[in-house]
C-alpha cells in the first residue's frame, strides 16, 4: 500500500532489503512495509502503531520475537511475525 | 448527551486506559480501602469502584475499567469498555472519563483516547510518567496538549502521588461546568457513510436496540468480533448480510481496521505535531539492558527456573510455620471450648463444624498471602511479562499462553492460590482451562496421603540396579500422574468446551521499575480479602453439612451400649482401666461413623468402590475426605480406632492400615489397592475449597461441578485401571 501520510517519510526509502519480520536480525532497525491481514494479531499490531512506514527494531530473536515501535517493546510468536513485511531502513534520516 | 436525572445522585467518573500505564496506582491514589469489587453481568472481569473526595467535598464514585489498548473487543470481557461509555441504557451512567496516559508513549496512548472522546462525555486527559519521559528526553507542552486535544491535560505522577490533587480540582470543574465536546479522528467519508447508513439499520428495526456512532462503527470495522456477534443477535442472519453489504461498500481492498487505525494515527500526528519533540531514532532504554540477560534463552529461562523456585519454596514452606499456628490457634480453641460445653449435637456441631469450618478457611491465608505478595510485586516490576514470554513457547502447544504457568506452578503448592493467580491471563478461554486444569497439579495436601500409603505398602527396596528407590519412584510417579494427564484434558477443553481462537500472542514488555508497596499491599489485601469473603461462606457451609453427614443420626443405643461397657471396665485398676476406656472411646467413636449417613453411604456405594479394589471402609474414609483431601488420615484413624493424634508418618496408623482385614482374613490392602487408593487422591477433586475459588473466580456454579464431575471420573477410571495392572501384574 502506498503511503500518504506525511509522518511516513520513510516508506518511499526502503526498497533495497526487504524481508519478514521473523527473519529480520537483531538490533537492526526495519520500516514496516506492510501488515497484511485482517486478522485479530494483525489488528492489534495495527491499534498499537504498526503501520507501514513506522521504524521498528528486533531486540530479541527466536522463537518468541521482541520488538521495539516507538517506546514500546512488545512480543509475539515467529509465526505470527512471518507475514509482516519490513525493509531496512537507513540508519540516519537525513 | 448525558442522560437527565432527577436527583443529584453519586456522580460516576470511569477511569480508562492501556495497560502498564500506572491506571491501577492511580485508581489507588484516587480511592485508597474505599474500594470495592462488584460484578458485571455476564462476564469475568471484576468491576472495581471506588469513592473519590473532591476539591468541593463531594464525593463521586470510580470505575475502573479493563485496561486496553483500544476498544474493539473479540470476548465479552473487552466490551465492558464500550458498554460502559457508549451505552445510554446502562443502570449506572457514566457522568466523565478519566483517561490515563503513558507518556513516554504518548502516539499509541493516544489511540484510545481518541476513540473516547467519540463517547462525547466529559473527559480528562492524565499524563502519567512524566518523570521518566522528561529522564528520556520526551517532554511535553501539557497545556499545549490540552489545547490541541479540547480537554483537560493535568501532568501526573501516580506512583509518587503528584498531580493527584490537581486532577481532583479538574474533575470537579468538569463535572459542574458545561462540557463542549470536542472533535476527534475523523474517519475517511466512505466509512463514515456506512457508519451512518449501519446506525440507519438499527433505527428502522423492530426490536434492536439503536446503536450509538461510535457502537456502529464497532461492528463495522470489528469483524468477528462482540459488536457485530451482537447486532447479529438482535437482527437475525439478514443483519450480518447488511452489515457485510456494508464493509464491502466501503469500498477498500485492505481490512476495514486498517483504514481506522490510519485515521487515528494521522489524527495523532497532527494533534502532537509541535506538542512534542518529535524524534524518529529508537531510544535505547535500560530495561533493554536488563531484558538481554532476562529474556535470554538460557540465562533467562535459569533465572526464571530461580524464581519460580522460590516462589513455590514460598508457597509450600514459609508459610507452614504460620499455617500451622492457625491450626493449633484453632485446635486449641476447640479444645477450650469442648472442654466448656457439655456432650453432645451442639458442641459437636461447634468443635467439628463450625471451629473447623473457619479454621479450614483461615489456614489458607498465608498461602494466598504469601503468593500474591511475589505475584504482585513480580507484575509491578514488569517481571511478569517476561515469564510469560519464556514459558510461551512451552506451553503455547498446549493451547495455553506463557502466563499460566505461574497458576499451574502454584497449584502445586496448593489449588486455591493457583485458581487465584489465573487472574493474571488476559484472555478467558486460558484462563478458564487453566483454572480447570490447576487442581490436577498434585498440591501439598496431597503428599500426607502418598506418605502415608508409600511407607506403609510399597516395598523399601531399589530397583535398576540399585540406583531407584522404588519408594520415592512412586512419589515421583504420583506428582507426575496429574501434571501428564493435565495435557490431554487442556487440549480437549481447548477443542470442546474452550473451543475457539483465543486473543493472538502479543505481549507488551512494560519498562521495568521498582514496584509500589501501596499497589502491592492493596493487591495482597484484595485477594485475601475475596477469598474470606467470597469462597469463605461456601467452604464453613460445606463444613458442616459434612459434619452433620457424619454426626447424625447418632443413635442413643451406640451410646447406651458403650455407657455399660464403660461400666464394666471401670472396675478394672488404674493404668489398665485407662487403656480400656481409651479403647472403649475410639470403638464407640467407629460405630457412631460407620452408623452415621456417611457410613450408611459407604456400605450403600460399595459396589462402586468394589471395581478399584477397596472395601466399604476406604470408600467412608473418602467420602469422608471430599471436603478436603488430608480428612482421609483422620477418618482412617477413627475408622481402625487407632485414636490419638495420628499423623501420616506414625507407626501406630502404618501397622493398623497394614493389619487390617476384611471379615475373611485377607488384607484390606494390597499393594495394587494401595495405589489405586493414592492415584484417586491424585486426580480427584476432593477440595471443596478450590471448588469454592473456582466458582468464585468463573462466576459459575456450572464450571465448579464440572470440575468437580470431570475430575472424579478421571479418577475413578484411573484407579480402576492402576488395580487392575497391578492385579495383573501380581505386584
Amino acid at each position: 500500500m502506498m503511503s500518504f501520510l506525511p509522518w511516513r517519510r520513510h516508506a518511499a526509502e526502503t526498497n533495497l532489503h526487504e524481508g519478514a519480520l521473523s527473519e529480520w536480525r537483531r538490533g537492526r532497525d526495519a520500516i514496516v512495509v506492510d501488515v497484511p491481514w485482517a486478522d485479530r494479531l494483525s489488528c492489534r499490531l495495527r491499534e498499537l502503531g504498526l503501520l507501514p512506514g513506522v521504524r521498528l527494531r528486533v531486540l530479541r530473536t527466536g522463537t518468541r520475537l521482541v520488538i521495539q515501535v516507538g517506546e514500546a517493546r512488545l512480543a509475539l510468536r515467529r509465526a505470527d511475525a512471518a507475514a509482516i513485511r519490513v525493509a531496512a531502513a537507513e540508519p540516519t534520516v537525513l | 448527551m448525558q442522560p437527565v436525572r432527577a436527583t443529584p445522585a453519586t456522580r460516576t467518573v470511569a477511569l480508562i486506559g492501556n495497560p502498564n500505564t500506572g491506571k491501577t496506582t492511580l485508581f489507588n491514589a484516587l480511592t485508597g480501602l474505599s474500594q470495592r469489587i462488584g460484578n458485571y453481568p455476564g462476564v469475568t472481569v471484576e468491576r472495581k469502584t471506588g469513592s473519590v473526595d473532591l476539591s468541593d467535598s463531594t464525593r463521586i464514585e470510580m470505575v475502573d475499567l479493563p485496561g486496553t489498548y483500544s476498544l474493539s473487543a473479540d470476548s465479552p470481557d473487552e466490551m465492558i469498555a464500550v458498554d460502559v461509555l457508549f451505552d445510554e441504557g446502562d443502570d449506572t451512567p457514566i457522568d466523565a472519563v478519566v483517561a490515563i496516559v503513558d507518556a513516554t508513549n504518548l502516539r499509541r496512548n493516544l489511540y484510545l483516547v481518541s476513540q473516547v472522546l467519540e463517547a462525547g462525555l466529559p473527559l480528562i486527559v492524565a499524563l502519567n510518567m512524566t518523570d521518566i519521559a522528561a529522564a528520556h528526553g520526551i517532554h511535553i507542552n501539557a497545556g499545549f496538549l490540552s489545547d490541541r486535544l479540547g480537554v483537560p491535560v493535568i501532568a501526573i505522577v501516580a506512583q509518587r502521588r503528584q498531580g493527584i490533587d490537581e486532577l481532583r480540582g479538574a474533575l470537579t470543574r468538569v463535572l459542574t461546568e458545561p462540557w463542549q465536546p470536542p472533535p476527534t479522528a475523523r474517519m475517511p467519508d466512505d466509512l463514515t457513510q456506512q457508519v451512518h447508513s449501519t446506525l440507519r439499520l438499527t433505527e428502522s428495526r423492530e426490536g434492536v436496540r439503536p446503536l450509538t456512532g461510535p457502537q456502529a462503527l464497532r461492528a463495522l470495522v470489528d469483524d468477528g468480533g462482540v459488536a457485530e456477534e451482537r447486532l447479529i443477535a438482535a437482527g437475525g442472519p439478514d443483519m450480518a448480510r447488511q452489515l457485510s453489504d456494508r464493509r464491502r461498500a466501503v469500498g477498500v481492498s485492505a481490512p476495514l481496521s486498517t483504514i481506522e487505525s490510519e485515521a487515528r494515527y494521522a489524527w495523532i500526528e497532527a494533534t502532537l505535531d509541535g506538542c512534542v519533540r518529535h524524534d524518529d531514532e529508537l531510544r535505547t532504554s535500560r530495561s533493554d539492558g536488563i531484558d538481554r540477560i532476562l529474556t535470554h534463552r538460557l540465562v533467562g529461562l535459569v533465572v526464571f527456573l530461580g524464581i519460580s523456585a522460590a516462589l513455590f519454596q514460598g508457597i509450600y514452606s514459609w508459610s507452614a510455620p504460620m499455617m500451622d499456628g492457625i491450626e493449633q490457634l484453632f485446635a486449641s480453641l476447640g479444645g477450650a471450648v469442648a472442654g466448656a460445653l457439655p456432650d453432645g449435637a451442639l458442641r459437636s456441631m461447634i468443635v467439628d463444624g463450625v471451629i473447623a469450618g473457619v479454621g479450614g478457611v483461615l489456614i489458607f491465608l498465608p498461602q494466598i498471602a504469601l503468593l500474591f505478595l511475589m505475584i504482585s510485586i513480580l507484575e509491578d516490576c514488569g517481571y511478569m511479562a517476561r515469564a510469560a514470554l519464556l514459558m510461551d513457547r512451552l506451553l503455547g502447544n498446549l493451547g495455553l499462553s506463557g502466563r499460566s504457568f505461574i497458576p499451574l506452578l502454584s497449584s502445586f503448592a496448593c489449588a486455591v492460590p493457583g485458581v487465584m493467580a489465573a487472574r493474571t491471563i488476559a484472555d478467558r478461554r486460558d484462563r478458564f482451562v487453566t483454572i480447570l486444569v490447576a487442581p490436577l497439579m498434585s498440591c501439598s495436601a496431597r503428599l500426607p496421603v502418598y506418605v502415608l500409603f508409600i511407607a506403609a505398602f510399597i516395598p523399601d527396596r531399589t530397583i535398576l540396579g540399585g540406583w531407584v528407590g522404588l519408594q520415592g519412584l512412586t512419589l515421583l510417579a504420583m506428582y507426575g500422574v496429574g501434571t501428564l494427564i493435565a495435557v490431554p484434558v487442556a487440549l480437549v477443553l481447548r477443542l470442546t468446551l474452550l473451543r475457539g481462537t483465543s486473543s493472538p500472542f502479543l505481549l507488551e514488555l512494560p519498562a521495568y521499575n521498582w514496584p509500589t508497596p501501596r499497589t502491592v499491599l492493596l493487591r495482597v489485601y484484595g485477594s485475601c480479602r475475596a477469598f474470606v469473603v467470597r469462597a469463605g461462606s461456601v467452604i464453613l457451609a460445606a463444613t458442616i453439612v459434612m459434619w452433620a453427614l457424619a454426626y447424625y443420626p447418632h443413635s442413643d443405643d451406640i451410646s447406651l451400649r458403650f455407657e455399660t461397657e464403660r461400666a464394666v471396665v471401670s472396675s478394672l485398676a488404674g493404668p489398665e482401666r485407662d487403656a480400656a476406656l481409651e479403647r472403649l472411646h475410639l470403638s464407640e467413636a467407629a460405630a457412631h461413623l460407620e452408623a452415621s449417613l456417611l457410613g450408611q453411604a459407604g456400605h450403600f456405594f460399595q459396589p462402586l468402590f468394589e471395581p478399584m479394589g477397596w472395601d466399604w471402609r476406604i470408600g467412608m474414609a473418602t467420602l469422608a475426605s471430599f471436603p478436603a483431601r488430608e480428612i482421609i488420615i483422620s477418618a482412617l484413624g477413627t475408622i481402625y480406632s487407632l485414636g490419638g493424634d495420628h499423623d501420616e508418618t506414625s507407626g501406630a496408623m502404618r501397622r493398623g492400615l497394614q493389619e487390617a482385614t476384611h471379615a475373611d482374613g485377607r488384607p484390606v490392602f494390597t499393594v495394587p489397592v494401595a495405589l489405586s487408593v493414592m492415584v484417586f487422591f491424585a486426580l480427584c477433586a476432593q477440595c471443596m475449597s478450590t471448588l469454592a475459588v473456582i466458582q468464585r473466580e468463573t462466576r459459575s456454579w456450572g464450571w465448579a461441578a464440572f470440575s468437580f464431575v470431570y475430575m472424579t471420573v478421571l479418577a475413578y477410571v484411573a484407579a480402576y485401571g492402576v488395580y487392575r495392572l497391578g492385579l495383573w501384574l501380581d505386584w
